[in-house]
């Protein structure tokens, strides 16, 4: 019988039904492109956060003064100015959480002509033998702490005067694998050509020694980058980001002696003098950045936008009311309950919220790439989430915006109804 | 997500079955009054719960007002009055002690909402839902066994006041406003473990009543409507029993949700990775246990189990640290932060049971940092490894698992185990355990007598 008089009411008055439709697809089309971009970028923050491997940047205390406004630190117009020494880079392999050090590499910035243009070189390990306290045969540098890094052609040999070029340095001079340059008047071989999705395809990468004797900055380097295997951050580790001093003795040993990326680096810092070091968060240092200060804004146009649909799902309401009063009022002169003229209409404004929030959804998928694109240049993945959440807001909207036109059905009159008085 | 309706069952589902109690012989309000009411007062508690300082005065002090609070409320139930405090108060200090858990700061680890958030949230509120559907379902039923409220009031408030009881016995005693003795501490030791376990004590007090529900209520009712007559009673007399029945299913419905979730948490999702299958091996009479390397170097973690002569476990593993060739790192099952909770393989990757730490392979073997703790002097022979006993002696304080084998007594030659033994002497890198303080005595004074010649020749 419900069924019955559900489908009769959709056939006799499609329209205003279609207008309730639009009404929550509007609303939950907005929410979930909303959703779909808070949440996609929520899901990476939690997941770098939760990962088991992080990278560290070490850096010269006096460069970190001007925080992350340059990125990794590579791009600081300062960087070159103030240095680190390489003698001391062994001590690295040497802190409480040396185990969990998967590797690290220098980096040293700097221009230098090559062939009469200036060139942009970056001077670094590539698989590195470096005597370290107790390993001799210790190997380190970017093979290792930079495993995404593509090689057209083959690695260099760190002794020997080889380079990558970045693939858009190399496509701009039409350098192959196997070029020979001519820097600061010896011969560089260039092995292979470097696609690494970063800076480093602007630049001429080449091992540490060349470019210190190139740049003439002899012994130093810039920052260091540490690969470390770590545990996921939580409660305790992000209170001792914001300040290990306020730790009481007890919980500051448990942080020292637990591998958070925190506390590596806060190691990190005490073997390398002058640095200080800071985890390079992907996700949480730019999108994160973003989605956290718009999120409110988010949230209180999501807000009114319900607000909105909620009111016009009432008023749409109102006026079936008044329309289907007499039928109302049969209803009540046959016995029916009030409660199951009320659930009538509550049903069909769930049956209409639900079809609504599923357009909304597809919608707001759509919607939802377009930011990614806009915003981030890249696509942002779908989370099912989305779909739950927005069709219980859907529907609880369509619920609100029932209960009040619902309340006059328990005061209307069958007899005052059905003469025509009200 | 099991975690949140854990810690909600835990601290609210005690409160829950006093609150039924306490309605079933009162009028109540209506229900926008009480829903409102009600979250008012829990947001309340949870908002003094970060207001409230730490340290061990505040505990005290919330303690003998739970305390007090518990034992008036019960006090009260000998009045009929409606009364809206006991519900708000009572809802509010629970609010207070779970705020304390870490359970709200874990709601989310950044600052963005994402799936993990909503989840969590999501399980909230399904957790409270279910709390506020069990206690409206008990109410009902209590109306009609107004009598059985008792075991829920007496039930109810010693799950909260035995455990309470024992808090504020060993806040006193940390304040050193009591001394510390043996009786009092065990006594505050047993009665907070009991704390755990009050969830599962309020869901069996339910049990209990459903139980004395279905043999008072719906039995009777069942028969009545079977032995009714005339068409009007009969159409009446099974409304009434389908009624009972469908409130009987419902609450234990709510019940075994109750229950799985709770059990799934205890019993798989809190607990801690277990450790692979452990192959014993006994030590050869020449001292050097040895081992085919050859099956050993497929990049898994392989667990080995030696027993001392003492009984103690001395657990260690052999892996191949490296992917392209054999480069293998015998090391002890423990590390000398976190004891012996020992090492899983998960994946390709080796992680710590204690910390949860992964470990970098190929830094297996090496000393420090969260790293197993390394079994020295092992050598590669050929195709075997070969661990001498005395390296793996050195494990045995990292150790405490104990294993109950048969030893004998060298003076009496009488076999006895090695836990129920009431003495041991170490002598000459072993122990002798003796069945009686003379045997233990004469050992003590001269060794060489009752030892066999062998062992003697061992001796420095």
């Amino acid at each position: 019988m419900m069924l019955r008089m559900l489908r009769q009411s959709w056939r006799r008055n499609p329209r205003r039904k279609l207008l309730a439709v639009a009404t929550v697809f509007l609303a939950a089309s907005l929410l979930s492109a909303l959703m779909l971009v808070s949440i996609g970028i929520g899901d990476q923050m939690a997941k770098e956060m939760k990962s088991y491997g992080a990278n560290i940047l070490l850096e010269p205390a006096e460069q970190a003064v001007l925080p992350s406004l340059f990125g990794e630190g590579e791009d600081n117009p300062l960087a070159g100015q103030s240095t680190l020494q390489e003698s001391e880079l062994p001590n690295i392999v040497d802190i409480f959480w040396r185990n969990n050090i998967v590797g690290f590499a220098p980096l040293l910035n700097g221009e230098v002509a090559v062939d009469g243009h200036s060139v942009r070189v970056i001077g670094t390990f590539f698989d590195h033998v470096l005597a370290v306290a107790d390993d001799p045969e210790y190997r380190t540098g970017q093979k290792i702490v930079s495993p995404y890094w593509q090689v057209d052609g083959a690695w260099p040999d760190d002794a020997r005067a080889e380079a990558l070029a970045g693939v858009a340095l190399a496509g701009r001079h039409g350098w192959t694998p196997g070029t020979l340059l001519t820097v600061d008047g010896e011969a560089l071989r260039i092995t292979g050509i470097l696609r690494s999705g970063g800076e480093e395809e602007e630049a001429l990468v080449a091992p540490l020694a060349r470019v210190q004797g190139w740049l003439d900055r002899p012994g130093r380097v810039g920052s260091v980058r540490v690969s470390a295997l770590s545990v996921p951050e939580n409660d305790l580790s992000r209170r001792a980001i914001r300040d290990p001093d306020a730790l009481d003795a007890e919980t500051y040993d448990q942080w020292y002696c637990t591998a958070y990326v925190s506390s590596i680096a806060h190691q990190l810092e005490e073997a390398v003098s002058g640095s200080i070091a800071r985890p390079i968060w992907q996700v949480a240092a730019s999108e994160g950045a973003i989605i956290e200060k718009i999120q409110w804004l988010l949230i209180m146009a999501t807000c009114a936008a319900l607000i909105a649909a909620a009111m016009g799902i009432a008023s749409l309401m109102t006026s079936a009311l008044i329309e289907r009063a007499k039928e109302i009022g049969l209803m009540k002169a046959l016995g029916a309950h009030d409660w199951r003229i009320a659930l009538l209409f509550y049903a069909e404004a769930a049956l209409n919220s639900v079809v609504g929030a599923v357009l909304g959804c597809l919608a707001g998928w759509g919607l939802a790439r377009a930011i990614g694109w806009q915003l981030f240049g890249e696509a942002l993945a779908f989370s099912w989430i989305v779909v739950p959440s927005v069709l219980l807001v859907s529907l609880f909207i369509a619920l609100a915006g029932t209960w009040f036109p619902a309340r006059r059905i328990v005061r209307l009159d069958p007899a005052e109804v059905l003469y025509g008085r009200q | 997500m099991s975690y949140y309706w854990a810690s909600i069952l835990s601290a609210f589902l005690p409160t829950t079955v006093l609150l039924a109690a306490h309605w079933a012989v009162r009028r109540p309000y209506g229900p926008w009054i009480t829903l409102l009411s009600s979250a008012a007062a829990l947001l309340a508690g949870i908002g003094l719960s970060f207001a409230l300082p730490a340290g061990q005065f505040a505990t005290l002090g919330l303690g003998i007002a739970q305390f007090v609070l518990l034992a008036g409320f019960l006090a009260w139930q000998f009045t009929t009055r409606r009364e809206p405090f006991w519900q708000i108060a009572l809802l509010a200090v629970a609010g207070v002690l779970w705020g304390r858990s870490p359970a709200l700061a874990s709601l989310t680890t950044i600052h963005v909402i994402n799936t993990d958030f909503i989840l969590n949230l999501a399980s909230v509120v399904t957790a409270f839902a279910a709390c506020l559907l069990l206690g409206w379902l008990l109410c009902l039923l209590l109306r009609e066994l107004p009598r059985w409220r008792w075991l829920l009031l007496l039930g109810g408030g010693a799950l909260q006041l035995v455990p309470l009881s024992g808090n504020i016995l060993l806040s006193l005693m940390k304040l050193q406003a009591l001394e510390l003795t043996r009786a009092r501490l065990s006594f505050a030791a047993k009665t907070i473990d009991l704390e755990s376990a009050a969830a599962y004590g309020a869901l069996l007090l339910v049990a209990l009543l459903l139980a004395v529900a279905a043999l008072r209520l719906a039995w009777p009712r069942r028969r009545a409507w079977q032995a009714a007559q005339a068409l009007i009673a009969r159409r009446i007399a099974l409304a009434a029993y389908r009624q009972t029945r469908a409130l009987l299913a419902g609450a234990a419905l709510v019940v075994l949700a109750m229950v799985c979730a709770q059990g799934y948490w205890d019993a798989v999702a809190s607990r801690p990775p277990a450790l692979s299958a452990v192959t014993r091996v006994d030590m050869p009479p020449d001292n050097e246990l040895r081992l085919t390397l050859a099956p050993l170097m497929d990049g898994n973690l392989h667990r080995f189990a030696w027993v001392a002569d003492d009984g103690k476990v001395v657990r260690f593993f052999i892996i191949n640290r490296l992917d392209d060739r054999v480069a293998p790192s015998v090391v002890l099952d423990a590390c000398l932060l976190c004891g012996d909770k020992g090492y899983v393989q998960q994946g390709n990757q080796v992680v710590c049971v204690g910390c949860g730490v992964h470990m970098f392979k190929p830094s297996i073997g090496k000393p420090g940092g969260c790293n197993p703790v390394p079994v020295e002097h092992w050598r590669v022979e050929g195709e075997q490894i070969v661990i001498p006993k005395a390296s793996l002696e050195t494990g045995l304080q990292l150790f405490s698992t104990v294993l109950t084998i048969e030893v004998t007594d060298p003076v009496s030659g009488q076999k006895l185990t090695n836990t129920s033994a009431p003495h041991r002497y170490a002598y000459a890198g072993k122990t002798y355990f003796f069945a009686d303080e003379a045997a233990f005595n004469a050992f003590r004074d001269e060794p060489e007598k009752y030892l066999p010649a062998a062992a003697q020749g061992d001796a420095p």
